[in-house]
């Protein structure tokens, strides 16, 4: 009676720590076609070496290549919310109507233009659970915070 | 002034209130969890508006126990017996909103395809996803309304307290949507974004049918019916015999029985008054429930067309 118990308690263990799984599957996507899409928001802070170092990290802990294009922030939001891309990098106002259709990352810095409050952070598809759960390590990692 | 309630069910009231008061204090500490854990899923903030809303019953039945003690005033002649009918309406009307309120929710979430973000979080150092917060939060909420409901029902069975029953099924629902959100937030940790709203959906379907009965049930009640069952739109069967029992007495008699709180009221209409009657001697049933019976009135021939 107590092995059986013991295999499921370890099969179920063995479960629980690949959890979460992704919905749409990036995740395993992403590390099996070694290829994530990036969408760089235009404008100044594109440069930023913060953004930069972060695709580096997600690059080496999925061991796929960024495949990166640029374009205005609401453009490449929304194709982040159709699952088009995998990641969006850039400024972005704290408060903008698309934070209810994709994940912000916790910011890798603030700033403020003209009084209002900035972030130099992240955003990733809704509900794809592992694949945010892989990049807001790498955020936090450089020290972002939520 | 306080009004005596009858000897044999002051045992019983005084555990009622005690369990009505370790209701508010237990659901108040969950609340306060599910509050620090919710985050952005809806389906938790669902759950924390619901654990709110779980504690109507218990709060209407201090105000009720509390009203019933209470001699009559002369702006209330007949006493507050019947605040109890009114907690009930109250606790039926909380119980249906949570089950229609959940069902709208999974419905929502699946025609709307919500892909729910939950998110990680950075706890004592450790970088946790925070659906395991949300499984410990949920299993938490489901342990005291189990064994609370549980306790409350021989309670509410032998005090006749339908708010207090509707109570323990508001403990069923509560700790029943507890453990469907653990699988709803499994589901999703498993890429299953649908499963939370199934498994809300499923539960919120006996949920709403336990609110509709308690609200045809009270309903009833408050319209002067035939007293119902506990818990069910069927006519008492302490109340049916009681109907068998003064028709039996009155032979021709129009003799019609409604229920005022816990408390059973006659009417035998087309007889003259009996004097000297003992209403306890005329209870059918059980002789420890006859405190039930608590009022005959008669109704003089010429005076019984309504």
């Amino acid at each position: 009676m107590k092995r059986p118990l013991i295999f499921l308690a370890a099969l179920l263990a063995t479960a629980c720590s690949e959890l979460p799984k992704d919905p749409g599957g990036t995740l395993e996507r992403v590390t099996r076609e070694q290829r994530f899409r990036v969408g760089i928001v235009s404008s100044p802070a594109a440069a930023d070496g913060r953004l930069h170092a972060l695709l580096a990290r997600v690059a080496a802990a999925t061991g796929a290549r960024p495949s990166i294009e640029q374009d205005a922030a609401e453009r490449l939001l929304i194709r982040l919310g159709e699952g088009e891309l995998d990641l969006v990098l850039g400024e972005f106002q704290r408060k903008g109507p698309w934070s209810m259709h994709v994940h912000m990352l916790p910011a890798l810095a603030r700033n403020s233009v003209a009084g209002r409050e900035t972030l130099i952070a992240a955003a990733a598809p809704p509900g794809e659970n592992g694949w945010i759960m892989l990049l807001d390590r790498e955020a936090r990692a450089l020290g972002a915070q939520p | 002034m306080t009004k005596r309630v009858p000897h044999e069910i002051e045992a019983d009231l005084a555990k009622a209130r005690r369990l009505a008061w370790w209701t508010l204090a237990w659901m108040a500490s969950i609340v306060l969890v599910m509050w620090l854990v919710m985050g952005a899923s809806q389906a938790m903030k669902t759950a924390f508006i619901e654990d709110l809303l779980s504690m109507v019953p218990a709060i209407v039945l201090l105000i009720a126990m509390r009203f019933e003690r209470k001699e009559p005033t002369r702006l209330f002649t007949f006493g507050f017996d019947r605040m109890h009918s009114l907690a009930f309406l109250v606790s039926a009307v909380a119980l249906a909103i949570m089950g229609a309120t959940l069902l709208f929710e999974a419905v929502h979430t699946l025609i709307k395809a919500e892909h729910v973000t939950v998110p990680p979080v950075e706890l004592f150092g450790e970088h946790i996803w925070l659906g395991w917060l949300m499984i410990a939060a949920l299993l938490y909420s489901v342990v005291p309304p189990f064994i609370l409901g549980r306790m409350k029902l021989p309670v509410a069975k032998r005090l006749h307290d339908e708010v207090l029953h509707t109570d323990a099924m508001m403990q069923k629902a509560d700790w029943m949507t507890g453990l469907a959100g653990v699988a709803g937030i499994l589901g999703i940790g498993f890429g299953l974004w649908w499963a939370d709203a199934v498994a809300a959906g499923i539960i919120s379907l006996s949920i709403l049918r336990d609110g509709i009965t308690a609200l045809r049930i009270a309903a009833a009640e408050l319209a002067d019916g035939t007293p119902r069952a506990l818990g069910k739109a069927e006519i008492a069967p302490d109340a049916a015999a009681l109907i068998d029992a003064l028709e039996a007495r009155w032979p021709g008699a129009e003799v019609r029985v409604r229920e005022s709180g816990r408390y059973l009221l006659a009417q035998v209409r087309g007889v003259g008054g009996d004097q000297g009657v003992d209403l306890k001697a005329l209870w059918p049933g059980d002789p420890e429930r006859s405190w039930r019976f608590a009022e005959l009135a008669f109704v003089p021939p010429g005076h019984d067309e309504r």
